[in-house]
């Protein structure tokens, strides 16, 4: 009994298999992010995606840590196919805001799951995050694409991009949360996964 | 389990925790500005690898592949200077910075099995939490994509999901895609957790491995070449 609110070997099956699930849909949804321009707005089409997927192991998530360790590993795996590192700590700080926002609800509440998704997926800025705050940054891109690229660039990036970034983020994922709980009611309620 | 490892350690064989920090030092790539001879000396580096590990094909693929954008690309750069072509120059530049990581992770995919992976991890004193996900997480990548081609035949039985109505209309066909994959993932998921319970996954001991992994010559030179690449990339 005393071990009930620890995280046992199922749960963190649990924490694996949904990770896996995202992270496949993740890359399938990013394939858009080839086009130049539009990978600084990748976070769109991501966030809608993985949304139903995220309010699915909502449902399975009883416990502390599990948010955690979930955006943990999602952000190791992304720098080790090739992101930077500091992805993965932008990652696991979010998770753990998630995690915490979420066992406000005591991992009940639809709201503040949501709320938590929305967090969440905030550290899926973080590719962009260099044009500002590495220095050099842009003068590397004008060595490798070119200096009308980077000026193109540069006027469709200015800094208070920033602040509309984390707001189109957070719609985007309040969005996919919303259609997470649609699909919910729709599909798995029905078959008895949820 | 001898034969098994037998297997594993005949021939040329590298410790996953090198083939991590392989990983690790091609990590910069994507950020920084690398000159074109330095990537093409990580490409072969990395070809050698894959060849070494009889993924011959792969390994040329991947480096006829970055030979084609190379030229184009200086192609383009002597006797285009403006226009559109630019964005040429845009999406290969990108796609060739890719290369050598989607080329190391596939070193590291196609030759570490599962249980080297985990003791290697146990040895660098990853907590248990991380590693047990971290275990499902491959077991079940190949189980994703199975499940994915399976879906899309079924929907091509059906007659849904190609072609340009699917693209008008992104919403129902995430629909389509994404109810039975995670359906039937989460039902896997739930199978593989009993069986793994079954066999005392859950017992409350710390967990001991078969596999020896460790350290040997070609680990040091692959460390050292990863070093000297890190050293140029970074600065």
């Amino acid at each position: 009994m005393k071990n009930k609110n620890r995280i046992q070997a199922k749960d963190l099956i649990t924490v694996g298999i949904f990770t896996a699930i995202m992270m496949v849909v993740r890359i399938i949804s990013s394939f858009l992010g080839v086009i130049p321009i539009v990978n600084a707005i990748i976070t769109v089409p991501v966030c809608i995606a993985v949304g139903p997927v995220y309010m699915l192991f909502l449902t399975k998530v009883k416990k502390m840590w599990m948010i955690t360790i979930m955006a943990g590993i999602t952000g190791i795996f992304m720098s080790v196919f090739g992101w930077a590192w500091f992805c993965a700590a932008i990652a696991l700080v979010c998770g753990l805001i998630a995690d915490f926002i979420t066992k406000l609800g005591n991992y009940q509440s639809y709201k503040l799951g949501l709320a938590g998704y929305c967090v969440y997926s905030l550290w899926w800025i973080a590719p962009v995050l260099p044009v500002w705050f590495q220095p050099g940054f842009l003068d590397n891109m004008r060595e490798s694409m070119g200096a009308e690229f980077v000026q193109a660039y540069s006027t469709l990036m200015p800094i208070w991009m920033l602040p509309v970034l984390i707001v189109v983020t957070i719609i985007s994922a309040l969005i996919g949360g919303l259609l997470g709980k649609r699909m919910m009611k729709k599909h798995f309620v029905r078959s008895g996964i949820a | 389990m001898e034969q098994r490892k037998e297997k594993t350690k005949k021939g040329f064989w590298l410790d996953p925790r090198s083939k991590l920090l392989i990983i690790l030092s091609m990590n910069g790539l994507v950020v920084t500005g690398v000159e074109n001879w330095v990537l093409s000396l990580i490409v072969v580096f990395l070809g050698v690898l894959l060849m070494l590990s009889k993924y011959v094909r792969s390994a040329v693929k991947f480096m006829l592949t970055f030979a084609v954008l190379l030229f184009i690309e200086i192609i383009v750069w002597h006797y285009v200077t403006t226009g559109p072509m630019v964005y040429i120059i845009v999406f290969t530049g990108l796609v060739k910075k890719f290369i050598p990581a989607i080329m190391s992770a596939m070193v590291f995919i196609y030759t570490t099995t599962v249980s080297e992976l985990a003791s290697a991890l146990a040895r660098m004193h990853v907590p248990e939490k991380m590693i047990l996900p971290i275990l499902v997480i491959l077991r079940f990548f190949p189980t994703v994509q199975e499940e994915w081609d399976c879906i899309k035949d079924a929907m091509k039985m059906r007659g849904i999901g190609n072609g340009v109505k699917s693209v008008l209309s992104p919403m129902r066909s995430m629909e389509y895609t994404l109810v039975p994959l995670i359906s039937t993932s989460v039902k896997t998921g739930e199978e593989l957790s009993a069986s793994a319970l079954t066999r005392g996954l859950g017992a409350p001991v710390k967990r001991t491995n078969s596999c020896q992994v460790g350290f040997s010559w070609p680990d040091f030179l692959v460390i050292a070449v990863a070093a000297v690449f890190f050293v140029l990339i970074t600065f």
